[in-house]
Protein backbone atom coordinates (compact mmCIF):
# COMPACT_ATOMS: atom_id res chain seq x y z
CA UNK A 1 0.00 0.00 0.00
CA UNK A 2 1.41 3.56 -1.43
CA UNK A 3 2.19 5.10 2.23
CA UNK A 4 0.87 9.30 2.24
CA UNK A 5 3.69 11.40 3.37
CA UNK A 6 2.73 13.25 6.25
CA UNK A 7 2.49 16.70 7.57
CA UNK A 8 5.57 16.65 9.42
CA UNK A 9 7.05 15.06 6.21
CA UNK A 10 6.27 18.19 3.72
CA UNK A 11 7.37 20.52 6.33
CA UNK A 12 10.48 18.79 6.96
CA UNK A 13 10.86 18.52 2.93
CA UNK A 14 9.94 22.48 2.79
CA UNK A 15 12.69 23.53 5.41
CA UNK A 16 15.10 21.40 3.34
CA UNK A 17 14.12 23.30 -0.30
CA UNK A 18 14.16 26.43 0.90
CA UNK A 19 17.65 26.44 3.13
CA UNK A 20 18.91 24.51 -0.25
CA UNK A 21 17.71 27.73 -2.13
CA UNK A 22 18.93 30.35 0.55
CA UNK A 23 21.87 28.85 0.62
CA UNK A 24 22.19 28.60 -3.17
CA UNK A 25 21.38 32.38 -3.24
CA UNK A 26 24.01 33.32 -0.53
CA UNK A 27 26.09 31.03 -2.44
CA UNK A 28 25.68 32.85 -5.85
CA UNK A 29 25.86 36.86 -4.74
CA UNK A 30 29.21 36.22 -2.75
CA UNK A 31 30.77 34.06 -5.25
CA UNK A 32 29.33 37.34 -7.81
CA UNK A 33 30.14 40.29 -6.02
CA UNK A 34 34.18 38.57 -5.63
CA UNK A 35 34.19 38.08 -9.11
CA UNK A 36 33.15 41.33 -10.39
CA UNK A 37 35.45 43.05 -8.65
CA UNK A 38 37.66 41.87 -5.69
CA UNK A 39 38.09 45.79 -4.58
CA UNK A 40 34.37 46.09 -4.70
CA UNK A 41 34.54 42.66 -2.04
CA UNK A 42 37.48 44.30 -0.16
CA UNK A 43 35.42 47.68 0.25
CA UNK A 44 32.48 45.72 2.19
CA UNK A 45 34.74 44.50 4.45
CA UNK A 46 36.35 47.09 5.02
CA UNK A 47 34.06 49.75 5.13
CA UNK A 48 32.73 49.41 8.84
CA UNK A 49 36.74 49.32 9.49
CA UNK A 50 37.42 52.50 8.23
CA UNK A 51 34.36 53.72 9.39
CA UNK A 52 35.65 52.89 12.75
CA UNK A 53 38.74 54.48 12.38
CA UNK A 54 37.45 57.68 11.49
CA UNK A 55 34.88 57.84 14.14
CA UNK A 56 37.65 57.19 16.18
CA UNK A 57 39.93 59.52 15.20
CA UNK A 58 37.78 62.49 14.93
CA UNK A 59 35.64 62.15 18.04
CA UNK A 60 38.32 60.86 20.04
CA UNK A 61 41.30 62.41 18.85
CA UNK A 62 40.30 65.94 17.34
CA UNK A 63 36.97 66.67 19.22
CA UNK A 64 38.16 64.82 22.23
CA UNK A 65 34.66 63.31 23.94
CA UNK A 66 35.22 62.39 27.46
CA UNK A 67 33.73 58.80 26.95
CA UNK A 68 34.96 55.81 28.53
CA UNK A 69 36.40 52.77 26.16
CA UNK A 70 35.58 55.22 23.20
CA UNK A 71 36.13 52.20 21.33
CA UNK A 72 34.30 49.34 22.77
CA UNK A 73 31.29 51.73 22.41
CA UNK A 74 32.02 52.48 18.94
CA UNK A 75 31.99 48.86 18.49
CA UNK A 76 28.77 48.49 20.46
CA UNK A 77 26.87 50.74 18.20
CA UNK A 78 28.45 52.20 15.20
CA UNK A 79 29.32 48.54 13.65
CA UNK A 80 25.60 47.04 14.05
CA UNK A 81 23.86 50.44 12.51
CA UNK A 82 26.51 50.57 9.95
CA UNK A 83 25.27 46.87 9.14
CA UNK A 84 21.54 47.46 8.89
CA UNK A 85 21.65 50.84 7.19
CA UNK A 86 24.20 49.17 4.56
CA UNK A 87 21.80 46.25 4.20
CA UNK A 88 18.57 48.14 3.57
CA UNK A 89 20.10 50.39 1.00
CA UNK A 90 21.87 47.87 -0.64
CA UNK A 91 18.31 45.27 -0.51
CA UNK A 92 16.22 48.01 -1.56
CA UNK A 93 15.84 47.25 -5.51
CA UNK A 94 16.12 43.22 -5.17
CA UNK A 95 12.83 42.79 -6.58
CA UNK A 96 13.04 44.91 -9.42
CA UNK A 97 16.68 44.03 -10.24
CA UNK A 98 16.03 40.34 -9.63
CA UNK A 99 12.69 41.02 -12.23
CA UNK A 100 14.23 37.94 -14.72
CA UNK A 101 14.69 35.43 -12.03
CA UNK A 102 11.44 36.25 -10.22
CA UNK A 103 9.34 36.08 -13.10
CA UNK A 104 10.86 32.97 -14.67
CA UNK A 105 9.97 30.37 -12.34
CA UNK A 106 8.75 29.52 -8.91
CA UNK A 107 10.79 31.50 -6.19
CA UNK A 108 10.01 32.67 -3.23
CA UNK A 109 10.79 36.50 -3.33
CA UNK A 110 11.66 36.58 0.66
CA UNK A 111 14.50 34.05 -0.37
CA UNK A 112 16.27 36.55 -2.54
CA UNK A 113 16.01 38.71 0.47
CA UNK A 114 17.48 36.21 2.97
CA UNK A 115 20.13 35.39 0.73
CA UNK A 116 21.50 38.85 0.30
CA UNK A 117 21.19 39.52 4.14
CA UNK A 118 23.15 36.32 4.47
CA UNK A 119 25.64 37.94 2.28
CA UNK A 120 26.10 41.57 3.97
CA UNK A 121 25.65 39.39 7.20
CA UNK A 122 28.90 36.95 6.39
CA UNK A 123 30.77 40.59 4.88
CA UNK A 124 29.95 42.12 8.95
CA UNK A 125 30.76 39.60 11.36
CA UNK A 126 34.19 39.09 10.26
CA UNK A 127 35.13 42.92 10.41
CA UNK A 128 33.28 43.05 13.75
CA UNK A 129 35.09 39.94 15.13
CA UNK A 130 38.20 41.47 14.08
CA UNK A 131 37.18 44.74 15.94
CA UNK A 132 36.29 43.01 18.51
CA UNK A 133 39.34 41.34 19.40
CA UNK A 134 41.50 44.83 19.17
CA UNK A 135 39.04 45.93 21.65
CA UNK A 136 38.30 43.41 23.98
CA UNK A 137 42.80 42.95 24.69
CA UNK A 138 42.70 47.16 24.64
CA UNK A 139 39.95 48.18 26.70
CA UNK A 140 38.67 44.90 27.85
CA UNK A 141 34.88 43.37 27.65
CA UNK A 142 32.75 41.96 30.14
CA UNK A 143 33.13 38.62 29.85
CA UNK A 144 29.15 38.35 30.99
CA UNK A 145 28.46 40.80 28.55
CA UNK A 146 29.63 38.82 25.51
CA UNK A 147 27.03 35.86 26.20
CA UNK A 148 24.23 38.22 25.04
CA UNK A 149 26.02 38.65 21.99
CA UNK A 150 23.85 35.98 20.23
CA UNK A 151 20.52 37.82 21.08
CA UNK A 152 21.58 40.88 20.39
CA UNK A 153 22.73 39.58 16.83
CA UNK A 154 19.85 37.87 16.53
CA UNK A 155 16.90 40.66 16.96
CA UNK A 156 19.37 43.01 14.79
CA UNK A 157 19.37 40.33 11.92
CA UNK A 158 15.60 40.01 12.94
CA UNK A 159 15.15 43.94 12.85
CA UNK A 160 16.96 44.12 9.36
CA UNK A 161 14.95 41.53 7.50
CA UNK A 162 11.81 42.64 8.36
CA UNK A 163 13.01 46.32 7.42
CA UNK A 164 14.37 44.97 4.35
CA UNK A 165 10.78 42.94 3.56
CA UNK A 166 9.20 46.29 4.15
CA UNK A 167 11.43 48.61 1.81
CA UNK A 168 11.77 46.22 -0.93
CA UNK A 169 8.05 45.93 -1.13
CA UNK A 170 7.54 49.27 -1.07
CA UNK A 171 10.28 50.32 -3.48
CA UNK A 172 7.90 48.07 -6.29
CA UNK A 173 5.46 50.47 -5.94
CA UNK A 174 6.72 53.70 -4.75
CA UNK A 175 10.08 54.15 -6.73
CA UNK A 176 11.71 56.85 -4.94
CA UNK A 177 11.78 55.30 -1.29
CA UNK A 178 15.28 54.28 -2.10
CA UNK A 179 16.29 57.64 -1.71
CA UNK A 180 13.29 58.56 0.82
CA UNK A 181 15.64 56.12 3.15
CA UNK A 182 18.89 57.24 1.82
CA UNK A 183 17.95 60.75 3.33
CA UNK A 184 16.28 59.25 5.87
CA UNK A 185 19.14 57.79 7.48
CA UNK A 186 21.78 60.34 6.81
CA UNK A 187 19.49 62.58 9.08
CA UNK A 188 18.91 59.30 11.48
CA UNK A 189 22.98 58.67 12.01
CA UNK A 190 22.82 62.13 13.87
CA UNK A 191 19.44 61.34 16.27
CA UNK A 192 21.43 57.88 16.75
CA UNK A 193 23.48 57.69 20.07
CA UNK A 194 26.29 55.75 18.16
CA UNK A 195 29.23 58.17 18.37
CA UNK A 196 28.10 60.09 21.57
CA UNK A 197 26.63 58.41 24.33
CA UNK A 198 22.57 58.52 25.32
CA UNK A 199 23.56 60.19 28.68
CA UNK A 200 24.93 63.19 26.89
CA UNK A 201 21.47 63.61 25.73
CA UNK A 202 19.75 66.45 27.33
CA UNK A 203 15.92 64.50 28.99
CA UNK A 204 13.92 66.52 27.44
CA UNK A 205 15.71 64.72 23.81
CA UNK A 206 15.56 61.69 24.85
CA UNK A 207 12.00 60.37 23.74
CA UNK A 208 13.60 60.82 20.30
CA UNK A 209 15.63 57.96 20.85
CA UNK A 210 13.24 56.18 22.28
CA UNK A 211 11.33 55.82 19.16
CA UNK A 212 14.15 54.95 17.06
CA UNK A 213 13.82 51.38 16.18
CA UNK A 214 17.60 51.74 15.37
CA UNK A 215 18.73 52.32 18.32
CA UNK A 216 16.25 50.14 20.29
CA UNK A 217 18.59 47.04 18.59
CA UNK A 218 21.55 48.88 19.19
CA UNK A 219 20.76 49.60 22.97
CA UNK A 220 21.31 46.08 23.78
CA UNK A 221 25.00 46.10 21.99
CA UNK A 222 25.84 49.16 24.46
CA UNK A 223 24.72 47.73 27.29
CA UNK A 224 26.46 44.19 26.98
CA UNK A 225 29.65 45.48 25.59
CA UNK A 226 30.08 48.82 26.87
CA UNK A 227 28.36 49.93 29.83
CA UNK A 228 27.26 46.19 31.31
CA UNK A 229 24.39 46.40 33.91
CA UNK A 230 22.37 42.96 33.86
CA UNK A 231 18.77 44.82 34.78
CA UNK A 232 19.55 47.29 31.90
CA UNK A 233 20.15 44.76 29.21
CA UNK A 234 17.02 42.84 29.73
CA UNK A 235 15.07 45.86 29.81
CA UNK A 236 16.70 46.95 26.74
CA UNK A 237 16.29 43.67 25.25
CA UNK A 238 12.66 43.66 25.98
CA UNK A 239 12.58 47.11 24.26
CA UNK A 240 14.26 45.70 21.07
CA UNK A 241 12.05 42.64 20.95
CA UNK A 242 8.88 44.82 21.34
CA UNK A 243 10.26 46.79 18.15
CA UNK A 244 11.29 43.85 16.12
CA UNK A 245 7.91 42.82 16.91
CA UNK A 246 6.09 45.74 15.61
CA UNK A 247 8.47 46.21 12.65
CA UNK A 248 7.62 42.45 12.00
CA UNK A 249 4.03 42.56 12.32
CA UNK A 250 3.96 46.04 9.47
CA UNK A 251 6.15 43.90 6.99
CA UNK A 252 4.28 40.89 7.22
CA UNK A 253 1.36 43.03 6.87
CA UNK A 254 2.30 45.15 3.72
CA UNK A 255 3.95 41.80 2.38
CA UNK A 256 0.59 39.95 2.54
CA UNK A 257 -1.40 43.01 0.91
CA UNK A 258 1.14 44.05 -1.36
CA UNK A 259 2.44 40.37 -2.78
CA UNK A 260 0.09 39.40 -5.25
CA UNK A 261 0.45 42.56 -7.26
CA UNK A 262 3.83 42.87 -6.91
CA UNK A 263 4.58 40.56 -9.93
CA UNK A 264 2.11 43.44 -12.53
CA UNK A 265 4.72 46.11 -11.27
CA UNK A 266 8.29 45.10 -10.75
CA UNK B 1 -2.03 25.66 -1.72
CA UNK B 2 -3.08 22.10 -0.16
CA UNK B 3 -1.52 19.05 -0.86
CA UNK B 4 -4.03 17.08 -0.52
CA UNK B 5 -4.94 12.88 -0.92
CA UNK B 6 -8.52 13.68 -0.40
CA UNK B 7 -9.67 13.85 -3.99
CA UNK B 8 -9.54 10.90 -6.54
CA UNK B 9 -5.93 9.68 -7.48
CA UNK B 10 -5.79 10.69 -10.84
CA UNK B 11 -6.63 14.32 -10.16
CA UNK B 12 -3.31 16.18 -10.17
CA UNK B 13 -4.69 19.42 -10.17
CA UNK B 14 -8.44 20.88 -8.51
CA UNK B 15 -9.45 24.77 -8.76
CA UNK B 16 -12.22 25.47 -7.07
CA UNK B 17 -14.63 29.13 -6.98
CA UNK B 18 -10.98 30.73 -7.61
CA UNK B 19 -11.23 34.64 -8.24
CA UNK B 20 -7.92 36.79 -8.64
CA UNK B 21 -8.32 40.42 -8.26
CA UNK B 22 -5.51 43.10 -8.34
CA UNK B 23 -5.92 46.64 -6.15
CA UNK B 24 -4.28 48.80 -8.81
CA UNK B 25 -2.34 51.84 -8.42
CA UNK B 26 -3.92 54.73 -8.73
CA UNK B 27 -2.52 57.19 -11.68
CA UNK B 28 0.37 59.74 -10.47
CA UNK B 29 0.69 57.64 -7.41
CA UNK B 30 3.86 55.82 -8.41
CA UNK B 31 6.58 58.08 -6.03
CA UNK B 32 6.26 58.87 -2.72
CA UNK B 33 6.78 62.25 -3.91
CA UNK B 34 3.48 62.04 -6.09
CA UNK B 35 1.73 60.62 -3.01
CA UNK B 36 3.09 63.44 -0.76
CA UNK B 37 2.20 66.43 -3.44
CA UNK B 38 -1.37 64.85 -3.74
CA UNK B 39 -1.81 64.26 0.09
CA UNK B 40 -1.32 68.20 0.23
CA UNK B 41 -3.15 69.51 -2.68
CA UNK B 42 -6.39 67.32 -1.33
CA UNK B 43 -6.14 65.01 2.12
CA UNK B 44 -9.90 64.46 1.96
CA UNK B 45 -9.66 63.00 -1.79
CA UNK B 46 -6.85 61.25 -0.99
CA UNK B 47 -8.12 59.53 1.95
CA UNK B 48 -11.72 58.69 0.39
CA UNK B 49 -11.02 57.80 -3.01
CA UNK B 50 -12.97 54.52 -4.56
CA UNK B 51 -10.94 51.48 -4.90
CA UNK B 52 -9.13 50.36 -7.90
CA UNK B 53 -9.57 46.98 -8.63
CA UNK B 54 -8.85 44.47 -11.40
CA UNK B 55 -10.99 41.67 -11.77
CA UNK B 56 -9.68 39.14 -13.92
CA UNK B 57 -10.95 36.00 -13.19
CA UNK B 58 -14.39 35.06 -11.16
CA UNK B 59 -15.33 32.09 -9.82
CA UNK B 60 -13.32 29.43 -11.95
CA UNK B 61 -13.26 25.89 -11.13
CA UNK B 62 -11.49 22.90 -13.08
CA UNK B 63 -9.69 19.91 -12.55
CA UNK B 64 -6.65 18.13 -14.40
CA UNK B 65 -6.05 14.65 -14.42
CA UNK B 66 -3.23 12.75 -14.88
CA UNK B 67 -2.35 12.64 -18.54
CA UNK B 68 -4.04 15.60 -19.72
CA UNK B 69 -2.01 18.40 -21.20
CA UNK B 70 -4.13 21.37 -21.21
CA UNK B 71 -3.75 24.34 -23.26
CA UNK B 72 -4.87 27.39 -21.85
CA UNK B 73 -5.98 30.37 -24.91
CA UNK B 74 -7.65 33.49 -24.33
CA UNK B 75 -6.66 37.13 -25.61
CA UNK B 76 -3.67 39.35 -23.58
CA UNK B 77 -5.18 39.94 -20.56
CA UNK B 78 -7.63 37.30 -20.04
CA UNK B 79 -5.49 36.10 -17.03
CA UNK B 80 -3.63 33.16 -17.99
CA UNK B 81 -0.19 34.19 -16.74
CA UNK B 82 -2.00 35.06 -13.44
CA UNK B 83 -4.01 31.71 -13.07
CA UNK B 84 -1.05 29.98 -13.95
CA UNK B 85 1.50 32.07 -11.10
CA UNK B 86 -1.99 31.33 -8.80
CA UNK B 87 -1.51 27.83 -9.30
CA UNK B 88 1.98 27.77 -8.93
CA UNK B 89 1.77 29.21 -5.38
CA UNK B 90 2.99 32.46 -6.82
CA UNK B 91 0.97 34.82 -5.52
CA UNK B 92 0.90 32.31 -1.76
CA UNK B 93 -1.14 29.81 -0.51
CA UNK B 94 -4.34 29.84 -1.80
CA UNK B 95 -7.39 27.61 -0.28
CA UNK B 96 -9.24 27.30 -3.54
CA UNK B 97 -6.37 25.16 -5.27
CA UNK B 98 -5.70 21.94 -4.72
CA UNK B 99 -2.32 20.05 -6.05
CA UNK B 100 -1.20 16.81 -5.64
CA UNK B 101 2.90 16.37 -5.88
CA UNK B 102 5.29 18.93 -7.05
CA UNK B 103 4.19 21.70 -9.59
CA UNK B 104 7.06 23.38 -12.09
CA UNK B 105 6.25 26.45 -13.48
CA UNK B 106 8.22 28.27 -16.64
CA UNK B 107 7.45 32.02 -18.01
CA UNK B 108 10.63 32.71 -19.02
CA UNK B 109 14.01 31.33 -20.75
CA UNK B 110 16.76 33.64 -20.80
CA UNK B 111 17.24 33.98 -17.10
CA UNK B 112 19.94 35.14 -14.79
CA UNK B 113 20.82 35.02 -11.91
CA UNK B 114 24.63 36.03 -11.34
CA UNK B 115 25.35 37.52 -14.94
CA UNK B 116 29.07 37.48 -13.61
CA UNK B 117 29.30 33.99 -13.48
CA UNK B 118 30.26 31.52 -15.84
CA UNK B 119 27.21 29.32 -17.48
CA UNK B 120 28.17 26.40 -15.75
CA UNK B 121 28.08 28.30 -12.44
CA UNK B 122 24.64 29.23 -13.21
CA UNK B 123 23.24 25.94 -14.43
CA UNK B 124 24.44 24.89 -11.21
CA UNK B 125 22.20 27.58 -9.18
CA UNK B 126 19.18 27.24 -11.38
CA UNK B 127 19.28 23.73 -11.09
CA UNK B 128 19.33 23.58 -7.24
CA UNK B 129 16.53 26.24 -7.56
CA UNK B 130 14.59 24.53 -10.16
CA UNK B 131 15.37 21.20 -8.68
CA UNK B 132 15.34 21.89 -5.13
CA UNK B 133 13.25 18.88 -4.02
CA UNK B 134 15.79 16.40 -5.75
CA UNK B 135 18.61 14.73 -4.48
CA UNK B 136 22.22 16.60 -4.33
CA UNK B 137 23.48 13.49 -6.78
CA UNK B 138 20.63 13.73 -8.95
CA UNK B 139 21.16 17.56 -8.97
CA UNK B 140 24.47 17.38 -10.47
CA UNK B 141 23.48 14.54 -12.61
CA UNK B 142 20.92 17.28 -14.39
CA UNK B 143 23.64 19.61 -14.57
CA UNK B 144 26.19 17.44 -16.50
CA UNK B 145 23.29 16.14 -18.55
CA UNK B 146 22.40 20.09 -19.60
CA UNK B 147 25.55 21.21 -19.96
CA UNK B 148 26.03 18.05 -22.28
CA UNK B 149 22.80 18.36 -24.08
CA UNK B 150 23.09 22.62 -24.76
CA UNK B 151 26.21 21.78 -26.55
CA UNK B 152 27.52 25.25 -25.51
CA UNK B 153 30.91 23.80 -25.37
CA UNK B 154 33.99 26.53 -24.52
CA UNK B 155 31.07 28.84 -23.53
CA UNK B 156 29.71 26.87 -20.56
CA UNK B 157 32.86 28.59 -18.84
CA UNK B 158 32.43 32.37 -19.99
CA UNK B 159 30.32 34.86 -17.75
CA UNK B 160 26.78 34.16 -18.33
CA UNK B 161 26.61 38.34 -19.34
CA UNK B 162 28.12 37.71 -22.58
CA UNK B 163 25.57 34.88 -23.62
CA UNK B 164 22.88 35.84 -26.55
CA UNK B 165 19.30 35.35 -25.52
CA UNK B 166 19.18 31.95 -27.30
CA UNK B 167 22.54 30.76 -25.74
CA UNK B 168 20.54 31.30 -22.19
CA UNK B 169 17.50 29.84 -23.11
CA UNK B 170 19.34 26.54 -24.66
CA UNK B 171 21.01 26.24 -21.27
CA UNK B 172 18.46 26.96 -19.17
CA UNK B 173 15.40 24.51 -21.32
CA UNK B 174 18.19 21.99 -21.36
CA UNK B 175 17.95 22.08 -17.46
CA UNK B 176 13.67 22.40 -17.35
CA UNK B 177 13.48 19.31 -19.71
CA UNK B 178 15.71 17.26 -17.65
CA UNK B 179 13.11 15.66 -15.36
CA UNK B 180 9.43 15.74 -15.61
CA UNK B 181 7.01 16.62 -12.94
CA UNK B 182 3.73 15.90 -11.30
CA UNK B 183 2.55 19.19 -13.18
CA UNK B 184 4.28 21.00 -15.97
CA UNK B 185 3.22 25.03 -16.53
CA UNK B 186 4.72 26.10 -19.29
CA UNK B 187 3.61 30.02 -20.50
CA UNK B 188 5.16 30.79 -23.59
CA UNK B 189 8.46 29.56 -23.10
CA UNK B 190 8.61 28.53 -26.51
CA UNK B 191 8.74 31.98 -28.02
CA UNK B 192 11.58 32.90 -25.90
CA UNK B 193 14.44 31.99 -28.53
CA UNK B 194 15.06 30.36 -32.10
CA UNK B 195 16.45 27.77 -30.66
CA UNK B 196 13.09 26.01 -29.79
CA UNK B 197 12.77 25.59 -33.13
CA UNK B 198 15.87 23.65 -33.02
CA UNK B 199 14.68 20.03 -33.59
CA UNK B 200 17.11 18.34 -30.75
CA UNK B 201 15.52 20.43 -27.76
CA UNK B 202 11.70 20.67 -28.96
CA UNK B 203 12.06 17.03 -29.45
CA UNK B 204 12.89 17.10 -25.59
CA UNK B 205 10.80 19.03 -24.28
CA UNK B 206 8.26 17.20 -25.94
CA UNK B 207 9.03 14.02 -24.52
CA UNK B 208 9.22 15.80 -20.93
CA UNK B 209 5.64 17.36 -21.72
CA UNK B 210 4.96 14.00 -22.14
CA UNK B 211 6.68 12.06 -19.26
CA UNK B 212 5.18 14.68 -16.86
CA UNK B 213 1.76 13.85 -14.68
CA UNK B 214 -0.22 16.55 -16.52
CA UNK B 215 0.70 19.84 -18.35
CA UNK B 216 -0.69 23.15 -18.38
CA UNK B 217 0.62 24.94 -21.30
CA UNK B 218 0.25 28.58 -22.70
CA UNK B 219 1.34 29.58 -26.42
CA UNK B 220 0.21 31.96 -28.86
CA UNK B 221 1.53 29.66 -31.58
CA UNK B 222 -2.01 27.32 -32.62
CA UNK B 223 -0.16 24.78 -34.15
CA UNK B 224 2.18 24.21 -31.18
CA UNK B 225 -0.85 23.65 -29.16
CA UNK B 226 -2.73 21.01 -31.56
CA UNK B 227 0.71 19.30 -31.25
CA UNK B 228 1.22 19.33 -27.42
CA UNK B 229 -2.36 19.49 -25.92
CA UNK B 230 -5.25 17.12 -25.70
CA UNK B 231 -7.39 19.45 -24.07
CA UNK B 232 -8.46 23.47 -24.25
CA UNK B 233 -9.47 25.72 -21.88
CA UNK B 234 -10.42 29.29 -23.50
CA UNK B 235 -10.44 31.84 -20.83
CA UNK B 236 -13.04 34.70 -22.01
CA UNK B 237 -14.64 37.55 -19.73
CA UNK B 238 -13.18 36.11 -16.29
CA UNK B 239 -14.86 32.99 -16.70
CA UNK B 240 -13.98 29.66 -18.76
CA UNK B 241 -16.02 29.97 -22.12
CA UNK B 242 -14.66 26.65 -23.49
CA UNK B 243 -13.83 23.29 -22.14
CA UNK B 244 -13.05 20.66 -24.62
CA UNK B 245 -10.83 18.98 -27.34
CA UNK B 246 -8.39 20.88 -28.28
CA UNK B 247 -9.50 20.87 -31.81
CA UNK B 248 -12.92 22.10 -30.83
CA UNK B 249 -11.25 24.35 -28.43
CA UNK B 250 -9.20 25.70 -31.04
CA UNK B 251 -12.08 26.44 -33.63
CA UNK B 252 -13.90 27.81 -31.06
CA UNK B 253 -11.35 30.24 -30.28
CA UNK B 254 -10.38 30.77 -33.62
CA UNK B 255 -13.96 32.06 -34.23
CA UNK B 256 -14.31 34.64 -31.42
CA UNK B 257 -11.28 36.42 -32.54
CA UNK B 258 -12.29 36.29 -35.61
CA UNK B 259 -9.06 35.02 -37.22
CA UNK B 260 -5.44 33.25 -36.47
CA UNK B 261 -4.67 34.21 -33.07
CA UNK B 262 -1.36 34.89 -34.14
Amino acid sequence: MEKTPTLNYHIVMSLKSNFLKVYTLTWADMKGRYRNTFAGFLWVMFNPLIMFAVHSIVFKHILKLDIDRYFVFLLAGLLPWVFMTSTIQATANTFVTMRDVLMSFQINPLSLLLSKLLDNFINFIIPFFCLFFFVFYNEGIPLRGILYLPINLFLMLFMTLSLNILVSTLQVFYRDIQYVIQFGFSILYFLTPIFYPESLVPLDYRWIMQINPFYAVIKPFQNSLWNFNQGQLHESIFAAAVFVGIVSIASYLTWTRKRNELYLYI
Amino acid sequence: MNYTSTFDPDIVLKVENLDITYRLAYAGMDSLRNVFIKALSNPVKLLFREKNQLELLKGLSFELKKGERLGLLGVNGAGKTSLCRTIAGMHGKTPNIHLRGVVRAIFETSVVVQPELSGIENAKILTNLIFHNHSRNDREEIVKDAVEFSELNEFIYTPFKHYSKGMKARLFLSIISARPSDLLIMDEVFSGADTFFNEKISKRVEDMIHDSGAVIFISHHNDLIEKVCNRVIVLDDKKIAFDGPTSDGLEYYLSKTQGPAF
